[in-house]
């Protein structure tokens, strides 16, 4: 009950006129960055902070997080309409999202991604609203051994999580603990690596680090491997034209897979270090798995486009939990996320619901109201949208050059902030030519005054003494999650292959079942589909209907 | 050098380099002389106050320790296996066309940011501003002289315009008046 009656309040505090024009700015300002190839959720988290800062706490992350969320839904649409993923979470949102465009079904595509997120976001906002209260009232019981161990198994999770090269996603995270430490040193009050200099006495703001290796580092990367002579070939869609929306037959088959994918989502994206990405290549791999049709996935398969799309906005609904109740971010958005809240002074943790309810709940509402407004937007908006999508990168990579120098600058008016952020737009650049992890960076820069701040509680308790962490409960729970997680890559093959073998037999039984009902999918080319068939109206095939390419990059 | 070398792309060093003049391992190594500089630094500060408690250096001497034993070793990986930081590249770029690679363009953009904040001060956001889009702009979107003018001009003031005169947020006005 008392879930309900703070979540009325928390609409109560939202619902004010600005909120609402904040909440509405936030979901277009965040479509127009995940429109942007190259510049992601937390780019642009990055770069819209300083524009918040004149606001009141609750009104500035409303509006941020309506951006984090507006960035996940408007990276589809270069996804579908150009085969360019506006941020890594829409990735897969190309395997079957641009086959569709090719067929002429760009419209429908889009429409139904929107509605997969809009579902998958509101049964996100939903789990919160019953996980958070939960999982506060658990953290609420940890001292600091147990949030040091929490903020060391969020990181080893990320690691764990990242893939590719694990050696040197947990060098980044050292690097961001290194940097950390610049400034005076909370214990003693001793300047550490300052040089004397004022400017670096309070250490390295987060801003300008989040800025440069995200917005800066993106564009360098991207200019390197020349996207200014990238030739754009994009559908055209329009929202008059009957094509544009889907039919039943879509939302027939969209249905299972968008309901998977929020909860699959939502539990992998709560989970600290896995993010969006990991959610929606999951769902992928899970709908193929369990298809009546698996030979359409990678063809224009709408389940291949609507899981993925339902996983990664349920994956960033669920990331709000360990933000929200331990305050630990669980991927370089909500990293920036948390920076922002810290410096409205609200310290996100296990007494932030308690503490600060009308914050946190009104956050929670927001995302109901959000979600709706997102859908609207999206269906009506689309081609507008898309039209963002065809401005240059040899444009748009200088302006977004001045837009994060500028907006860095406005954040302390320091040009030394200025120059880091440079120093970080190189360093990003590198980091992502070599294999590094700039959000393991951003994450460990984040946590690293918590971690050694809960650390030197912890020793304080214990009198230096390490066997702290053996001597209670929840630590010892800790540990062993973090000796499973250090396990985890070399158990990860046996489970990969028990779980494929089951979902195998589990989709290789809907088959069976859907081959005694005489519901087969054979390619559109070749004979009458079950969408066809649904057209007996009248209306033209599908396979009737040729996209209109241009090039708009073309001299 | 014209300015219409920088963007003849760079074609890929052909042949085997040795590892140990690679990008990647250049790379590593100034981070591992960063990180060294870091521990060296940190066992000047304390490993514990005269309380007893754990001092300043505490957790520096950890973490450049550890670094500095990580980045050894992918150091180590790295001059061993060269081929490694081009599957990192072609990892990166699955799904993109091979447009070239483009360090010069690259170089001029980071030299003119760094112009950019240089000047951000005394010549103002809106001057600074539109002197670095248009030097970029003609080097990347060339011949399209009205569009690059426009974009130059309007997204400066667009900004400032955004930032200053809506937020007040304290950009630089330069030797242009305030507004």
């Amino acid at each position: 009950m008392d879930t309900f009656d703070n979540l009325a309040n928390g609409i109560v505090a939202v619902v004010t006129p600005m909120n609402l024009l904040l909440l509405l700015a936030g979901v277009m300002l965040g479509m127009i960055v995940g429109v942007m190839p190259g510049l992601g959720p937390s780019a642009g988290l990055a770069i819209l902070l300083p524009l918040t800062f004149t606001l009141d706490p609750t009104g500035a992350v409303v509006m941020l997080a309506a951006v984090y969320y507006g960035a996940m839904y408007g990276g589809t649409i270069t996804s579908v309409l150009i085969n360019t993923p506006g941020e890594s979470a829409t990735v897969a949102s190309t395997f079957d999202g641009y086959p569709l465009a090719k067929q002429g079904r760009a419209g429908p595509a889009l429409v139904m991604a929107a509605v997969g997120s809009f579902v998958a976001g509101t049964l996100g906002a939903v789990l919160i609203s019953i996980a958070s209260p939960m999982t506060a009232s658990l953290a609420a019981t940890f001292g600091p051994p147990e949030l040091f161990l929490v903020v060391v198994l969020g990181l080893l999770t990320l690691i764990v999580i990242i893939g590719g090269n694990r050696l040197l996603g947990t060098l980044s995270a050292l690097i961001g603990f290194a940097i950390a430490t610049v400034g005076i040193d909370i214990g003693t009050g001793q300047q550490r690596y300052t040089f004397g200099s004022v400017e670096m006495i309070n250490g390295i703001d987060f801003i300008p680090v989040a800025i440069g290796l995200f917005g800066v580092g993106e564009i360098l990367h991207t200019l390197w491997r020349g996207g200014h002579l990238e030739k754009l070939a994009y559908f055209n869609v329009s929202a008059r034209s009957r094509e544009f929306w889907p039919t039943k037959q879509d939302f027939r088959e969209s249905a299972g897979p968008i309901a998977r994918g929020s909860f699959l989502g939502f539990f992998v994206g709560a989970t600290p270090g896995a993010g969006a990405t990991v959610a929606s290549l999951m769902s992928y791999n899970l709908e193929k798995s369990v298809s009546k049709t698996p030979e359409k996935f990678g063809k224009g398969a709408m389940a291949g486009l609507t899981g993925p799309e339902a996983a990664n906005n349920a994956a960033s609904s669920g990331a709000m939990v360990p933000l929200l109740t331990l305050g630990i971010p669980g991927s370089a958005s909500t990293a920036v996320l948390i920076g922002g809240f810290m410096m409205w002074g609200l310290q996100p943790g296990p007494l932030l619901m308690t503490q600060n309810p009308e914050f946190a709940w009104g956050l929670i509402a927001s995302m109901f109201l959000g979600n709706i407004m997102l859908l609207v937007v999206n269906v009506f908006c689309i081609p507008a949208f898309a039209s963002i999508a065809r401005v240059p990168f040899r444009v748009l990579g200088p302006a977004i050059i001045v837009v994060c120098v500028l907006g860095t600058f406005t954040v302390n008016g320091s040009i030394v902030e200025v120059a880091i952020m440079l120093a970080c737009g190189v360093l990003g650049f590198f980091m992502r030519r070599f294999g590094l992890s700039p959000a393991a960076l951003v994450i460990a820069l984040v946590l690293g005054p918590m971690a050694e701040e809960s650390l030197r509680q912890t020793m304080i308790i214990s009198g230096g003494n390490f066997d702290i962490f053996l001597d209670r409960g929840t630590s010892r729970v800790l540990l062993g999650l973090m000796l499973l997680l250090l396990l985890l890559p070399l158990a990860l093959v046996l489970i990969k292959r028990a779980a494929a073998r089951a979902v195998e037999r589990y989709g290789a039984m809907r088959r069976r079942h859907a081959r005694k009902n005489g519901r087969v999918w054979t390619p559109r080319s070749e004979t009458v589909t079950t969408q066809d068939s649904d057209r007996a109206d009248g209306s033209e095939s599908v396979s009737d209907r040729d996209p209109e390419t241009e090039r708009v990059d073309s001299p | 050098m014209t300015l219409l070398d920088t963007a003849t792309p760079a074609t890929r060093p052909s042949g085997r380099v040795a590892g140990w003049v690679r990008p990647k391992t250049v790379f590593l190594a100034v981070v591992l002389v960063v990180l060294a500089v870091y521990t060296e630094m940190a066992f000047a500060l304390d490993w514990r106050t005269q309380a007893g408690r754990i001092g300043p250096g505490f957790f520096p001497r950890i973490v450049g320790l550890g670094g500095v034993a990580l980045t050894l070793w992918g150091l180590v990986s790295a001059i061993r296996s060269p081929q490694d930081d081009e599957v990192v590249a072609l990892e990166d770029e699955i799904g993109d066309a091979d447009l070239g690679k483009h360090p010069r363009l690259l170089a001029i953009m980071v030299l003119a940011s760094v112009g950019f904040a240089a000047t951000l001060i005394s010549l103002g956001a809106i001057i600074s501003s539109g002197a670095f889009l248009m030097l970029m702009l003609s080097l990347l979107n060339r011949g399209r002289h009205r569009a690059n003018a426009a974009v130059a001009i309007g997204i400066p003031f667009v900004m400032y315009l955004l930032l200053q005169t809506l937020l007040n947020a304290g950009l630089p006005e330069g030797i242009l008046p305030r507004f």
